[in-house]
């Protein structure tokens, strides 16, 4: 891919200009890096491509190899990997709670124990996530116990 | 280190659970004023020692991911293992005879009991331990406000 950088003159506004055949995950990513307001996420429904604040998710979960993105009422595709997520997404809120479920440490109302040393959380639109065994140290540590 | 750690745990409520029912076995089945050796103590320590070992087919916090159903057939397991390891050494031990139809109920109520108090203890720890993690969230709440 060609990269041209243009000097421009004090007036002029500066400005990027994309220019493909096709927006590939890439793509979308580095205009998401671009975007005003800082990183929000790409989602997708019903074919169309939306931006939304990474905070807004209360979890994210893998099924069928497919990554969804669950907000207070809708729910979205995201093309990312529950492991990658990982990397994009604020550490400070998100923390892995099994092997298909990313949660958003600040939409738990409250956690209570399930069977065989795992825990239940209850969000705040009234769903519930069970935070298997193997992650809970990885959940205490995030909160720092 | 952390699996040595949890069967240590799990031999100390075990040994405590099998004394206590020790306690009240021996009044029951053979009176006040039995006489016994020191090998009953040998005996305890061992039984609890087997019966620990059995423990490792549960995973420990932060080990392999298992589903609800895997977890209750490893209980389920674990409760068989509990019961051959108890009447098998218990019957070596001459705790019981299996002729003798009350000791075996005692024992199989002794088995039951231990079991059932083991299981009320962890799930205290982790009442304990939700009750924790619940202050924390409501802390990161306080703080988000602030």
């Amino acid at each position: 891919m060609k990269v041209t950088i243009v000097d421009i003159g004090p007036d002029e506004e500066e400005e990027i200009i994309l220019k493909c055949r096709f927006l590939n995950d890439d793509m979308v990513k580095l205009i998401n890096r671009l975007r005003p307001g800082g990183a929000k996420l790409t989602v997708y429904r019903d074919s169309g491509m939306f931006f939304i604040e990474p905070e807004d998710v209360f979890y994210f979960e893998s099924v069928d190899q497919k990554v969804f993105a669950y907000c207070i009422s809708e729910v979205y595709q995201v093309r990312s990997k529950l492991y990658e997520l990982l990397e994009e997404l604020p550490g400070r809120i998100f923390v892995r709670v099994s092997k298909s479920v990313i949660l958003n440490l600040d939409k738990i109302r409250s956690l209570t124990p399930a069977f065989g040393g795992r825990y239940e959380a209850l969000l705040q639109n009234g769903e519930k996530v069970i935070i298997s065994r193997q992650y809970v140290s990885s959940l205490k540590e995030k909160l720092g116990i | 280190m952390k699996r040595l750690q949890s069967m240590l745990s799990f031999f100390e409520k075990v040994t405590a659970g099998i004394v206590f029912v020790t306690a009240i076995y021996i009044p029951v089945f053979y009176g006040w004023d039995l006489v016994i050796h020191a090998d009953i103590l040998w005996q305890i320590l061992s039984l609890s020692a087997v019966c620990t070992l059995g423990s490792v087919i549960i995973p420990l916090e932060g080990g392999k991911e298992i589903s609800r159903n895997a977890m209750l057939i490893r209980t389920i397991l674990y409760f068989i293992y509990i019961n051959v390891a108890v009447l098998g050494l218990g019957f070596l031990f001459g705790w019981f005879t299996f002729r003798s139809g009350p000791q075996v109920l005692g024992m199989e109520l002794a088995i039951v009991f231990v079991f059932f108090v083991i299981y009320l203890i962890l799930y205290w720890t982790q009442r304990r331990e939700a009750r924790r993690m619940n202050e924390k969230l409501k802390e990161r709440i306080r703080m988000a406000k602030k």
